[in-house]
C-alpha cells in the first residue's frame, strides 16, 4: 500500500462513518457500467447504510485514530457525554475519563487493541456536567495489510443502572449478613441466659426433691432435664458461640474444630500463629468461612484428615482450610451457595477469598482479611 | 457372658444381617449415658476408619428421630440433601451411603441406641427385610441388657 493510498483512507474514515454511502448510491448508474455488478454493489451499499442506522440507533459509537484521537462520534455519544460533536472531534478519550480506572487497566486496554485484538470490558466515564456513567465497551481495531491498527471502532452501551444495582445488591448482602449475625448473637444469648437458666433452676429443684426422698420417676425427669439442658446449650453454641465475642477467634475455632472432629470423625490439624485479636467483624468472617469450608470437607471431600491454619501477614490474617480429598470442578459443584456466601463474606470486610480445587487433588480455601 | 463375648456376638449378628439382606453396611450406635453422645462401637462392612471417632451430639440426627420417637425409619441421601439434614448424619457421609434403614435398640420407650443398615446405592428395603432387621434388633437389645446388668453387678 502506498503512503498516498493510506492517507486517503485515513481521511475517508476521519469523516462520518459510512457517510459517502448515499452519494455513492446516487452515482451508481453513471459510475458503474456492468449492470449485474452495479446491482450487487447497490444492495451491499444499502445494507451498509441499514447496518449503520441500526448501530447508531442502538449503541454509542466512536472512532479514534491510531493515537486515540476521536475522529467520529454518533449522536448517542454526544447525548450521553453532554459534549457537542465539535468539542469531541480531535480530542483524546481522556476528555470523558472519570479517573476511576487505574494506569494498569488502561495499559492493558491499549496493549490489547494495539496488538490488533478486540477489547471488551466495562468503563466508567464522566460527562461534561460531571455525571459519571458506566459503559459496556467493545473496541475493535481496524488493521492494515501488515496487521497493525490504523483506527479503532468503539461500540458502547450504557450500563450505569446495572452497575448501581450491582453495588446496591452487594451492600445489601453485606448488611443482611451482619443483621443475621446480630440476630444469631441475640438468639444465642436468649437461649443460654433465658431457657438455659430456667432449666438449670428446674434441675436444682428436682435434685433437692430427690435429696429428700427417692423417686424413680423424678430421677428419670432429672435425667431428661439434663439432656434438655445440654441440647439448649448446644443450640446456643451452634447459633453463635459467645466465646467468639468474649475470647476471640482462636478459642472459638478450637472449640468448633473439636466438635467438628467428633461429629464427622475427621481429624483436623490446627496451626495458629495469631498474636493479636482482629476486629470482631473480621473474626466473625474468619469463623464463618472456616465453618463453611470445614462443613464442605465433612460433606464432600471423603477424607479422614483436614488442615486449618491462621497466619498473620503484614496487617492481614490469612486463614487456610485444606484437604487432600476428592476435589471438584467449580461449575459442577452443586448450587455453590456455600462458595458464594464465603466470597461475599470476605468481600464485606474488604477481604479476599481464593478457592483451588481439582478432582482427585483436594481443595484449598484461603481467606485474606485486614486485621484492623 | 463377658463384655468381649457380647461384643463378638453382636458383631456376628451384624455380619449375618448384612449377609441375609445383602446390604453394604450395618452398625450399632449407642448413646453414652453421661454425655448423651451417640457413638458407633460396632460396625460391619465399613470402609472408613472415621466411624470409630464419630460422636454425635444429642438432639440431632438419629438421636432426634429414631431414638426420640422410638420407631423405625428409612433414610435416603436425596431426601436428606433436600431437607438440608445430610450433615446431621455423619455416618451417611463417612460411609458414602445412599439408602439406610434404622431401628431403635433397647425398647421403644427409652431407646439406648440404634441398629442401622445401609447401602452405597439407591435401595428400598422390603417388608421381610425390615422384619429381619427388627428381629436382629431384639436379639442385640437382649445382649446389651445382659451387658449393662453384668456391668452394674
Amino acid at each position: 500500500m502506498t503512503e498516498r493510498e493510506n492517507k486517503g483512507r485515513a481521511e475517508y474514515h476521519a469523516e462520518m462513518l459510512a457517510a459517502q454511502v448515499s452519494g455513492l448510491l446516487a452515482g451508481l448508474d453513471t459510475g458503474v457500467a456492468d449492470a449485474e455488478y452495479r446491482e450487487e454493489l447497490r444492495r451491499s451499499l444499502e445494507q451498509l447504510a441499514d447496518v449503520k442506522f441500526a448501530l447508531d440507533e442502538s449503541a454509542i459509537v466512536a472512532i479514534t485514530d491510531r493515537r486515540g484521537r476521536i475522529r467520529y462520534v454518533n449522536d448517542k455519544f454526544c447525548e450521553i457525554s453532554g459534549y457537542v460533536r465539535e468539542e469531541l472531534i480531535g480530542q483524546d478519550h481522556r476528555l470523558v475519563n472519570s479517573g476511576h480506572h487505574g494506569k494498569a487497566f488502561m495499559k492493558e486496554l491499549w496493549a490489547t487493541i494495539s496488538s490488533g485484538k478486540v477489547w471488551r470490558g466495562e468503563i466508567k466515564n464522566r460527562a461534561k456536567n460531571g455525571r459519571e456513567y458506566w459503559v459496556d465497551t467493545t473496541i475493535v481495531p481496524f488493521v492494515d495489510g501488515e496487521g497493525s491498527p490504523y483506527q479503532y471502532l468503539a461500540i458502547r452501551h450504557e450500563v450505569t443502572r446495572l452497575k448501581e444495582t450491582e453495588a446496591e445488591l452487594q451492600s445489601m448482602l453485606a448488611q443482611m449478613m451482619q443483621i443475621q449475625e446480630e440476630e444469631r448473637r441475640r438468639f444465642s444469648r436468649d437461649l443460654h441466659d433465658g431457657i438455659g437458666q430456667s432449666l438449670f433452676f428446674f434441675k436444682i429443684t428436682i435434685d433437692r426433691l430427690l435429696a429428700e426422698r427417692e423417686d424413680e420417676g423424678l430421677a428419670m425427669l432429672g435425667k431428661q432435664v439434663s439432656q434438655l439442658m445440654s441440647e439448649v446449650r448446644g443450640l446456643a453454641w451452634e447459633m453463635r458461640p459467645s466465646v467468639l465475642d468474649d475470647l476471640g477467634i482462636v478459642p472459638a475455632l478450637r472449640t468448633y474444630i473439636e466438635h467438628f472432629e467428633s461429629h464427622y470423625g475427621i481429624k483436623v490439624r490446627f496451626d495458629c500463629e495469631l498474636k493479636r485479636r482482629p476486629t470482631l467483624l473480621a473474626e466473625t468472617t474468619i469463623y464463618r468461612v472456616v465453618q463453611e469450608a470445614l462443613t464442605n470437607v465433612g460433606k464432600y471431600a471423603g477424607v479422614s484428615e483436614a488442615y486449618v491454619s491462621l497466619l498473620e501477614e503484614d496487617e492481614h490474617v490469612r486463614a487456610v482450610i485444606r484437604d487432600e480429598g476428592i476435589g471438584f470442578v467449580r461449575d459442577s459443584a452443586g448450587t455453590g451457595v456455600g462458595l458464594f456466601s464465603m466470597e461475599e463474606r470476605a468481600r464485606a470486610v474488604s477481604g479476599e477469598l481464593k478457592l483451588k480445587s481439582e478432582p482427585g487433588r483436594g481443595t484449598t480455601v484461603s481467606l485474606n482479611v485486614p486485621i484492623a | 457372658m463377658d463384655e468381649q463375648e457380647s461384643r463378638a456376638a453382636i458383631l456376628d449378628s451384624l455380619a449375618m444381617l448384612r449377609d441375609a439382606i445383602g446390604c453394604d453396611f450395618s452398625a450399632v450406635g449407642l448413646k453414652e449415658a453421661s454425655s448423651h453422645l451417640l457413638r458407633w462401637p460396632m460396625a460391619s462392612g465399613h470402609t472408613s476408619e472415621r466411624i470409630e471417632s464419630i460422636a454425635e451430639k444429642p438432639g440431632r440426627g438419629f438421636s432426634a428421630t429414631v431414638m426420640k420417637v422410638g420407631r423405625a425409619m428409612t433414610l435416603s441421601m436425596n431426601e436428606l440433601v433436600y431437607l438440608r439434614q445430610l450433615q446431621e448424619y455423619p455416618v451417611f457421609l463417612a460411609e458414602n451411603l445412599r439408602a439406610a434403614y434404622a431401628v431403635p435398640l433397647g425398647g421403644s420407650i427409652a431407646p439406648s441406641g440404634v441398629l442401622l443398615i445401609g447401602d452405597r446405592k439407591k435401595r428400598i428395603y422390603r417388608t421381610e427385610e425390615r422384619r429381619l432387621v427388627a428381629s436382629t434388633a431384639d436379639r442385640i437389645t437382649a445382649r446389651l441388657t445382659e451387658l449393662s446388668s453384668a456391668r452394674s453387678v
